[in-house]
Protein backbone atom coordinates (compact mmCIF):
# COMPACT_ATOMS: atom_id res chain seq x y z
CA UNK A 1 0.00 0.00 0.00
CA UNK A 2 1.26 3.80 -1.11
CA UNK A 3 0.87 5.90 1.55
CA UNK A 4 1.20 9.68 0.29
CA UNK A 5 2.27 12.27 3.38
CA UNK A 6 -1.02 14.19 2.40
CA UNK A 7 -4.12 12.75 0.01
CA UNK A 8 -4.48 15.85 -2.60
CA UNK A 9 -6.38 14.79 -5.43
CA UNK A 10 -9.90 15.30 -6.98
CA UNK A 11 -12.38 17.46 -5.61
CA UNK A 12 -9.78 18.00 -2.35
CA UNK A 13 -7.35 19.39 -4.62
CA UNK A 14 -9.63 21.75 -6.10
CA UNK A 15 -10.71 23.12 -3.20
CA UNK A 16 -7.70 23.43 -1.49
CA UNK A 17 -6.02 24.83 -4.63
CA UNK A 18 -9.14 27.48 -4.58
CA UNK A 19 -8.56 28.07 -1.02
CA UNK A 20 -4.82 29.01 -2.26
CA UNK A 21 -5.88 31.61 -4.34
CA UNK A 22 -8.44 32.73 -1.74
CA UNK A 23 -5.70 33.50 0.70
CA UNK A 24 -3.20 35.42 -1.66
CA UNK A 25 -6.25 37.52 -2.53
CA UNK A 26 -7.07 38.50 1.30
CA UNK A 27 -3.26 38.18 2.10
CA UNK A 28 -1.93 40.53 -0.76
CA UNK A 29 0.85 37.93 -0.68
CA UNK A 30 2.91 36.98 -3.63
CA UNK A 31 3.06 32.92 -3.44
CA UNK A 32 0.84 30.31 -1.43
CA UNK A 33 1.81 26.42 -1.01
CA UNK A 34 1.77 23.37 0.64
CA UNK A 35 4.68 21.78 1.11
CA UNK A 36 4.85 18.14 3.08
CA UNK A 37 7.71 17.86 5.77
CA UNK A 38 9.97 16.27 3.70
CA UNK A 39 10.13 19.22 1.63
CA UNK A 40 8.39 18.30 -1.35
CA UNK A 41 5.68 20.81 -3.15
CA UNK A 42 1.91 19.23 -3.07
CA UNK A 43 0.19 22.19 -4.48
CA UNK A 44 1.17 26.21 -5.26
CA UNK A 45 -0.54 28.99 -6.52
CA UNK A 46 0.97 32.60 -7.33
CA UNK A 47 -0.89 35.76 -7.47
CA UNK A 48 -1.24 37.00 -11.15
CA UNK A 49 0.94 40.27 -10.42
CA UNK A 50 3.65 38.38 -8.58
CA UNK A 51 7.18 37.65 -9.90
CA UNK A 52 8.60 34.44 -11.29
CA UNK A 53 9.34 33.04 -8.32
CA UNK A 54 12.16 30.92 -7.43
CA UNK A 55 13.26 27.14 -7.83
CA UNK A 56 10.17 25.59 -5.95
CA UNK A 57 12.12 22.38 -4.99
CA UNK A 58 15.03 24.53 -3.66
CA UNK A 59 11.95 26.71 -1.56
CA UNK A 60 10.51 23.91 -0.26
CA UNK A 61 13.19 21.94 0.80
CA UNK A 62 14.79 24.61 2.49
CA UNK A 63 11.28 25.60 4.24
CA UNK A 64 10.98 22.30 5.40
CA UNK A 65 14.10 21.74 6.40
CA UNK A 66 14.27 25.23 8.41
CA UNK A 67 10.92 24.02 10.30
CA UNK A 68 12.39 20.43 11.36
CA UNK A 69 16.07 22.72 12.39
CA UNK A 70 13.44 25.22 14.67
CA UNK A 71 11.34 22.51 15.58
CA UNK A 72 14.40 20.46 16.95
CA UNK A 73 15.95 23.87 18.64
CA UNK A 74 12.10 24.36 20.75
CA UNK A 75 12.58 20.66 21.70
CA UNK A 76 16.11 21.81 23.65
CA UNK A 77 13.44 23.99 25.77
CA UNK A 78 11.27 21.50 26.24
CA UNK A 79 8.65 23.10 23.96
CA UNK A 80 6.59 21.07 21.07
CA UNK A 81 7.59 23.65 18.24
CA UNK A 82 7.57 26.99 17.95
CA UNK A 83 3.84 29.00 17.95
CA UNK A 84 5.24 30.97 14.42
CA UNK A 85 7.92 30.69 12.05
CA UNK A 86 7.69 34.09 10.36
CA UNK A 87 10.86 35.67 8.58
CA UNK A 88 11.15 38.82 7.06
CA UNK A 89 13.74 40.67 4.97
CA UNK A 90 13.96 44.26 3.69
CA UNK A 91 11.46 43.39 0.70
CA UNK A 92 10.36 39.57 1.27
CA UNK A 93 8.74 37.29 4.13
CA UNK A 94 7.58 33.71 4.41
CA UNK A 95 4.98 32.71 6.85
CA UNK A 96 4.34 28.90 8.11
CA UNK A 97 1.56 27.22 9.56
CA UNK A 98 1.31 23.60 10.05
CA UNK A 99 -1.19 21.55 8.89
CA UNK A 100 -1.60 19.03 10.94
CA UNK A 101 1.38 16.34 11.07
CA UNK A 102 2.08 15.93 7.59
CA UNK A 103 2.15 19.11 5.73
CA UNK A 104 2.99 22.60 6.24
CA UNK A 105 1.25 25.99 4.73
CA UNK A 106 3.77 28.96 3.75
CA UNK A 107 3.19 32.28 2.52
CA UNK A 108 5.44 34.56 0.88
CA UNK A 109 4.76 38.64 0.85
CA UNK A 110 6.65 41.55 0.01
CA UNK A 111 6.57 45.27 1.39
CA UNK A 112 3.23 45.24 -0.42
CA UNK A 113 1.19 43.29 2.30
CA UNK A 114 0.90 43.91 6.25
CA UNK A 115 1.95 40.90 8.20
CA UNK A 116 -0.72 40.91 10.69
CA UNK A 117 -3.08 40.84 7.59
CA UNK A 118 -0.68 37.53 6.14
CA UNK A 119 -0.84 36.01 9.56
CA UNK A 120 -4.36 36.38 9.70
CA UNK A 121 -5.16 35.14 6.21
CA UNK A 122 -2.98 32.51 6.38
CA UNK A 123 -4.35 30.91 9.59
CA UNK A 124 -7.61 31.26 8.69
CA UNK A 125 -7.18 29.41 5.33
CA UNK A 126 -4.85 26.87 7.38
CA UNK A 127 -7.78 26.03 9.71
CA UNK A 128 -9.90 25.71 6.45
CA UNK A 129 -7.53 23.45 4.75
CA UNK A 130 -7.42 21.27 7.22
CA UNK A 131 -11.12 20.74 7.84
CA UNK A 132 -11.23 20.28 4.10
CA UNK A 133 -8.98 17.56 4.16
CA UNK A 134 -10.25 15.97 6.98
CA UNK A 135 -13.63 15.96 5.42
CA UNK A 136 -12.16 14.16 2.06
CA UNK A 137 -13.93 10.77 1.89
CA UNK A 138 -12.73 9.83 -1.62
CA UNK A 139 -10.04 6.70 -1.22
CA UNK A 140 -6.56 7.79 -2.89
CA UNK A 141 -6.82 6.67 -6.65
CA UNK A 142 -5.12 2.97 -7.38
CA UNK A 143 -2.20 3.22 -9.39
CA UNK A 144 0.35 0.60 -10.50
CA UNK A 145 3.47 0.81 -9.79
CA UNK A 146 4.58 -2.69 -11.49
CA UNK A 147 7.96 -4.34 -11.98
CA UNK A 148 7.30 -2.54 -16.05
CA UNK A 149 7.13 0.41 -14.53
CA UNK A 150 9.99 0.52 -12.30
CA UNK A 151 12.43 -0.54 -15.97
CA UNK A 152 11.19 2.17 -17.76
CA UNK A 153 12.00 4.28 -14.75
CA UNK A 154 15.48 2.88 -14.53
CA UNK A 155 15.94 3.22 -18.48
CA UNK A 156 15.39 6.99 -17.72
CA UNK A 157 17.62 7.39 -15.40
CA UNK A 158 20.69 5.21 -17.80
CA UNK A 159 19.74 7.94 -20.38
CA UNK A 160 19.96 10.40 -17.83
CA UNK A 161 23.67 9.82 -17.81
CA UNK A 162 23.81 8.68 -21.39
CA UNK A 163 24.39 5.01 -19.77
CA UNK A 164 21.73 3.22 -22.08
CA UNK A 165 23.58 1.53 -24.11
CA UNK A 166 26.23 0.24 -22.06
CA UNK B 1 8.22 6.87 2.05
CA UNK B 2 7.81 8.56 -1.68
CA UNK B 3 6.03 10.73 -1.88
CA UNK B 4 3.13 10.57 -4.48
CA UNK B 5 1.21 13.48 -5.89
CA UNK B 6 -2.18 12.06 -7.25
CA UNK B 7 -3.16 15.36 -8.35
CA UNK B 8 -0.48 16.67 -11.14
CA UNK B 9 0.50 13.03 -11.30
CA UNK B 10 4.08 13.17 -9.76
CA UNK B 11 6.42 10.54 -7.92
CA UNK B 12 9.10 11.85 -5.55
CA UNK B 13 12.04 9.96 -4.01
CA UNK B 14 14.21 11.16 -1.34
CA UNK B 15 18.08 9.48 -1.68
CA UNK B 16 20.74 10.31 0.95
CA UNK B 17 24.49 10.49 0.87
CA UNK B 18 25.34 9.54 3.95
CA UNK B 19 29.27 9.20 5.88
CA UNK B 20 31.97 10.07 7.67
CA UNK B 21 33.10 13.43 7.11
CA UNK B 22 35.24 14.20 4.30
CA UNK B 23 34.21 10.83 2.33
CA UNK B 24 33.13 12.58 -0.72
CA UNK B 25 29.70 13.18 -0.66
CA UNK B 26 29.33 16.50 -1.54
CA UNK B 27 31.57 15.78 -4.50
CA UNK B 28 29.13 12.83 -5.53
CA UNK B 29 26.90 15.39 -5.77
CA UNK B 30 28.54 17.84 -7.74
CA UNK B 31 29.76 15.50 -10.51
CA UNK B 32 26.28 14.45 -10.59
CA UNK B 33 25.25 17.82 -10.84
CA UNK B 34 28.14 18.83 -13.65
CA UNK B 35 26.94 15.17 -15.67
CA UNK B 36 23.66 15.74 -15.94
CA UNK B 37 22.08 17.97 -19.00
CA UNK B 38 20.46 21.30 -17.68
CA UNK B 39 16.95 20.50 -18.27
CA UNK B 40 16.89 17.30 -16.13
CA UNK B 41 18.25 19.03 -13.13
CA UNK B 42 17.51 21.75 -10.54
CA UNK B 43 19.41 24.27 -8.68
CA UNK B 44 21.97 22.56 -6.85
CA UNK B 45 21.58 24.18 -2.79
CA UNK B 46 24.34 23.81 -0.63
CA UNK B 47 24.28 24.63 3.48
CA UNK B 48 28.01 24.55 3.96
CA UNK B 49 30.40 26.50 6.58
CA UNK B 50 33.18 29.55 5.20
CA UNK B 51 35.71 26.35 4.34
CA UNK B 52 33.17 24.70 2.40
CA UNK B 53 32.73 21.53 5.20
CA UNK B 54 28.48 20.69 4.84
CA UNK B 55 26.81 22.63 7.93
CA UNK B 56 23.61 21.32 7.18
CA UNK B 57 22.98 19.17 3.86
CA UNK B 58 23.02 19.46 -0.07
CA UNK B 59 20.33 19.20 -2.22
CA UNK B 60 20.24 18.20 -5.83
CA UNK B 61 16.62 17.19 -7.66
CA UNK B 62 16.72 15.28 -10.27
CA UNK B 63 13.90 14.82 -12.86
CA UNK B 64 13.75 11.91 -14.70
CA UNK B 65 11.05 12.29 -16.89
CA UNK B 66 7.66 10.22 -17.39
CA UNK B 67 6.88 6.72 -16.88
CA UNK B 68 2.77 5.53 -17.64
CA UNK B 69 1.70 9.33 -17.19
CA UNK B 70 3.54 9.75 -13.89
CA UNK B 71 6.50 12.31 -13.56
CA UNK B 72 9.37 10.77 -11.76
CA UNK B 73 11.48 12.75 -9.45
CA UNK B 74 14.68 11.97 -7.52
CA UNK B 75 15.95 14.34 -4.64
CA UNK B 76 19.33 13.75 -3.71
CA UNK B 77 20.60 14.90 -0.38
CA UNK B 78 24.05 14.90 1.65
CA UNK B 79 24.27 15.17 5.42
CA UNK B 80 27.19 16.66 7.33
CA UNK B 81 29.61 14.15 8.07
CA UNK B 82 31.06 15.77 11.10
CA UNK B 83 30.47 13.86 14.51
CA UNK B 84 29.01 17.10 16.33
CA UNK B 85 26.33 17.72 13.56
CA UNK B 86 24.52 14.74 14.71
CA UNK B 87 21.11 16.42 15.32
CA UNK B 88 21.27 17.59 11.63
CA UNK B 89 21.85 14.20 9.67
CA UNK B 90 18.97 13.01 12.22
CA UNK B 91 16.73 15.08 10.58
CA UNK B 92 17.68 15.17 7.32
CA UNK B 93 17.04 10.87 7.08
CA UNK B 94 13.18 12.30 7.39
CA UNK B 95 11.37 10.21 4.44
CA UNK B 96 14.10 8.73 3.36
CA UNK B 97 13.67 6.32 0.79
CA UNK B 98 17.29 5.03 -0.01
CA UNK B 99 21.14 5.43 1.12
CA UNK B 100 24.69 5.83 -0.80
CA UNK B 101 26.62 5.03 2.01
CA UNK B 102 30.15 6.83 0.94
CA UNK B 103 33.35 5.17 2.88
CA UNK B 104 36.62 6.79 2.47
CA UNK B 105 39.62 4.50 1.62
CA UNK B 106 42.08 6.63 3.27
CA UNK B 107 44.08 4.12 6.15
CA UNK B 108 43.01 6.56 9.03
CA UNK B 109 39.35 6.84 8.10
CA UNK B 110 38.47 2.94 8.99
CA UNK B 111 37.34 3.64 12.24
CA UNK B 112 35.54 6.39 10.90
CA UNK B 113 33.60 4.83 8.15
CA UNK B 114 32.67 2.37 10.96
CA UNK B 115 31.04 4.65 13.36
CA UNK B 116 29.64 6.26 10.79
CA UNK B 117 27.81 3.08 9.80
CA UNK B 118 26.66 2.77 12.98
CA UNK B 119 25.63 6.04 13.40
CA UNK B 120 23.28 5.64 10.45
CA UNK B 121 21.82 2.78 11.76
CA UNK B 122 21.09 4.39 15.21
CA UNK B 123 19.46 7.73 13.20
CA UNK B 124 16.97 5.13 11.17
CA UNK B 125 16.13 3.62 14.18
CA UNK B 126 15.03 6.81 15.53
CA UNK B 127 12.20 6.96 12.50
CA UNK B 128 11.45 3.59 13.52
CA UNK B 129 13.61 2.00 10.44
CA UNK B 130 16.09 -0.67 10.49
CA UNK B 131 19.01 -0.21 7.88
CA UNK B 132 18.29 -3.49 6.44
CA UNK B 133 14.61 -2.03 5.41
CA UNK B 134 15.95 0.68 3.47
CA UNK B 135 17.66 0.40 0.33
CA UNK B 136 21.40 1.00 0.81
CA UNK B 137 24.61 0.39 -1.22
CA UNK B 138 28.14 1.54 0.05
CA UNK B 139 30.10 3.47 -2.49
CA UNK B 140 34.02 2.81 -1.05
CA UNK B 141 35.44 5.96 -2.24
CA UNK B 142 39.17 7.94 -2.56
CA UNK B 143 40.42 4.57 -4.53
CA UNK B 144 43.27 6.31 -6.12
CA UNK B 145 45.14 7.19 -2.97
CA UNK B 146 48.50 5.73 -3.28
CA UNK B 147 47.92 3.88 0.47
CA UNK B 148 44.29 3.20 0.28
CA UNK B 149 42.80 0.53 2.47
CA UNK B 150 42.76 -3.09 0.60
CA UNK B 151 38.77 -3.23 -0.35
CA UNK B 152 39.07 -6.77 1.41
CA UNK B 153 39.33 -4.76 5.10
CA UNK B 154 36.74 -2.23 4.10
CA UNK B 155 34.12 -4.60 3.16
CA UNK B 156 35.03 -6.51 6.48
CA UNK B 157 34.56 -3.96 8.56
CA UNK B 158 31.13 -2.42 6.59
CA UNK B 159 29.76 -5.49 4.68
CA UNK B 160 30.45 -8.46 7.29
CA UNK B 161 27.31 -10.33 6.04
CA UNK B 162 27.98 -9.34 2.18
CA UNK B 163 24.30 -7.14 2.80
CA UNK B 164 25.58 -4.56 0.39
CA UNK B 165 26.01 -3.98 -3.17
CA UNK B 166 29.46 -2.27 -2.65
CA UNK B 167 30.90 -0.04 -5.41
CA UNK B 168 34.49 1.14 -5.82
CA UNK B 169 35.21 5.09 -6.80
CA UNK B 170 37.39 8.23 -7.53
CA UNK B 171 34.34 10.65 -7.02
CA UNK B 172 36.50 13.48 -7.92
CA UNK B 173 36.37 12.06 -10.93
CA UNK B 174 33.20 10.77 -11.56
CA UNK B 175 34.75 6.89 -11.45
CA UNK B 176 31.97 5.20 -9.63
CA UNK B 177 29.63 8.19 -8.86
CA UNK B 178 26.33 7.14 -11.47
CA UNK B 179 26.62 3.52 -10.33
CA UNK B 180 25.58 3.16 -6.68
CA UNK B 181 23.03 5.57 -7.31
CA UNK B 182 21.69 3.64 -10.60
CA UNK B 183 21.85 0.89 -7.77
CA UNK B 184 20.31 2.37 -4.93
CA UNK B 185 17.94 3.84 -7.32
CA UNK B 186 16.42 0.27 -8.62
CA UNK B 187 16.18 -0.82 -4.84
CA UNK B 188 13.66 2.01 -4.15
CA UNK B 189 11.69 1.26 -7.17
CA UNK B 190 11.64 -2.24 -6.92
CA UNK B 191 10.78 -1.53 -3.16
CA UNK B 192 7.93 0.80 -4.44
CA UNK B 193 6.43 -1.94 -7.37
CA UNK B 194 6.50 -4.98 -5.07
CA UNK B 195 4.41 -2.60 -2.51
CA UNK B 196 1.64 -2.15 -5.46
Amino acid sequence: MLEPSLDLYGETFDRVDGLLRELLAKSRARYAMIIDRKGFVLVHQRALWAPKPPSLDSFATLIASNYSANRAIAQLFGEEGFKETVQQGAEVGTYLEELGEAALLVTVFDSGAQLGRVKMATKLAAAEIKAVIEAAEDPPPVVEFDKEWSDSTTALLDGLFGTRER
Amino acid sequence: MSTINFAIREINFKIVYYGPGLSGKTTNLKQIYDQVPAESKGEMVSLATEDERTLFFDFLPLDLGKVNGFKTRFHLYTVPGQVFYNSSRKLILRGVDGVVFVADSSPDRLRANAESLRNLRENLQEYNLRLAEVPTVIQVNKRDLPDALPMEMLTQVLNPEDRFQVFEAVAAEFKGVFEPLRAVSTMVLEKLAQKA
